[in-house]
């Protein structure tokens, strides 16, 4: 920092020679005078000063009778002067700072955060239906309106703030999840068996299980039901309590699989041939300067967009988009026996790695490879151990209470 | 009295500070000035004696009034 000061101000590498160069250092610090770097080499000195003490030097100087020479001159003020003549040049970094100046009024970007049921884009809609849009003045942008705003139109939003950095609109939010937890219980349901198999472990928290450990099930067969019966002290069924299902159920059962891989596939073979263009995107108008348009008859093309931003908080209005065009052509092949088995069976990995993510137990699989025409095919069952989660509605049963229940009523 | 006052030396008696980093930097302060700067000796008036820098490639990085930053090769360092 101390540098660039002493650069703005100006400073001189300066060669002093003479009877008493020491006199002269000792009264450049008497007056103060900041002198830096002394070299001594043998018949002269060298040294820095800044430009306001050189002016300063005459009369030390006189006094110490030595002389003192610029060799060269370093700052802003010399660089000024050296180029003054170049008045475009100044004009075009004033037009510059000009042009920061005004683009730093206006609002380049809105970021929203802490939005979870609310996508970006409705509450974006929302601030661009009352007029709060990209390239808005900022001294328009009435941060508590978008508050009261948010917090009118959203009734679960329980707080939301909107603040002006640099030249985004961050607007932050806060859901109530308390509400949503309780919009989202549920109805009652039942769960329900995906597909035939045994029950190997069941586990009720919610519901009445209508199945034990060990039984079969078929497809869709009720297994916990969503409504209780309520029994009076007589074990008679006096009215029904709804509720959702909820319990682990695993079920052993067998999934099936098929991949068939013909051995003629066609390829891309990239060519290596590239192609690079793009467009400029200002104030959300293009200026496309796509020299390209179609260079390859076959090709893969890649664009990367961005927004210029000065920091991480000063957006510009100018998008760039580069485009990669990537030329291949189309390759007929064959496989071999191999390469097709080889394929064959990363895919059926492929196919129980993603099971087991999923949180299945694979027990065993008989799946077998082998060449059928021009196919290599890979068939087969596979025994998994599966938790149930799929459901269904609860089907609502009207209970009629016996007389005699009613008569005790009364 | 200064021992007894524990009053700081180079305040009482204008004592000369020095701080030598390893035998390539020297900051001294309280001096009072130069009275001789060649390539491989310094002499520097203090308070109450001189102080003599031998070495080589000495230079003054910065200097004012009150303190002094020497680097180069320092070899020995004289009170006279």
């Amino acid at each position: 920092m101390n540098r660039i000061i002493i650069w703005l101000k100006g400073y001189v590498k300066v060669r002093l020679s003479g009877f008493s160069p020491e006199r002269f250092m000792n009264l450049c610090g008497n007056r103060s005078i900041h002198v830096w770097g002394v070299e001594n080499h043998g018949r002269f000195y060298i040294l820095y000063m800044s430009r306001k003490s050189f002016l300063q030097l005459r009369p030390v100087i006189r006094k110490t009778k030595t002389k003192v020479a610029i060799i060269e001159k370093y700052g802003l003020p010399f660089f000024m002067h050296r180029y003054r003549k170049r008045k475009l040049f100044f004009a075009g970094i004033l037009v510059f700072l000009m042009i920061l100046l005004v683009m730093s009024l206006y609002i380049w970007d809105i970021r929203i955060s802490g939005n979870y049921s609310k996508t970006s884009d409705m509450i974006l809609k929302l601030l661009s239906d009352n007029n709060y849009k990209y390239g808005m003045r900022k001294s328009k942008v009435d941060c508590e309106a978008i508050e009261k705003l948010i917090r009118a139109e959203y009734n679960d939003v329980t707080w939301a703030s909107a603040r002006i950095d640099g030249t985004c609109l961050i607007v932050e939010l806060k859901e109530n999840e308390i509400l949503r937890q309780e919009e989202t219980v549920e109805k009652p349901s039942d769960l329900i068996a995906e597909r035939e198999g045994e029950v190997v472990a069941i586990v009720t928290r919610a519901g009445s299980p209508k199945v034990r450990k060990g039984d079969m099930v078929s497809a869709n067969q009720i297994l916990v039901s969503g409504a209780v019966p309520v029994l009076d002290d007589f074990k008679t069924l006096v009215g029904m309590q709804y509720v959702k299902a909820d319990a682990d159920i695993y079920l052993k059962t067998r999934l099936p699989y098929e991949y068939s891989l013909p051995f003629l596939h066609t390829e891309k073979e990239y060519t290596g041939k590239k192609r690079y263009d793009g467009s400029i995107s200002l104030f959300s108008k293009n200026l496309k300067f796509h020299i390209f348009d179609n260079p390859f008859p076959e090709f893969d093309r890649v664009e990367d967009t961005k927004q210029i931003r000065l920091s991480e908080y000063f957006t510009l209005p100018v998008t760039v988009t580069l485009r990669t065009t990537s030329e291949y052509r189309t390759v007929k092949k064959k496989y071999t026996k191999e390469e097709a088995a080889a394929l064959c069976k990363e895919n059926l990995k492929k196919f129980l790695d993603d099971l087991e993510e999923k949180g299945v137990q694979i027990i065993e699989n008989d799946v077998k490879i082998g060449i059928v025409g021009e196919n290599c095919l890979a068939k087969g069952m596979v025994d998994v151990i599966l938790l149930m989660e799929k459901r269904q509605d609860t089907e609502m049963v009207t209970v009629t209470v016996p007389e005699d229940n009613r008569e005790t009523e009364e | 009295m200064v021992e007894s006052l524990s009053l700081p030396k180079d305040l009482v008696l204008g004592s000369a500070i020095l701080t030598v980093t390893g035998n390539s930097d020297l900051y001294i302060e309280n001096y009072k000035g130069i009275l001789l700067y060649e390539d491989c000796c310094i002499l520097l008036q203090t308070k109450t004696c001189q102080v003599q820098i031998e070495g080589c490639n000495l230079s003054i990085d910065y200097y004012n009034n009150e303190d002094m930053r020497i680097s180069g090769c320092i070899r020995q360092i004289v009170w006279k």
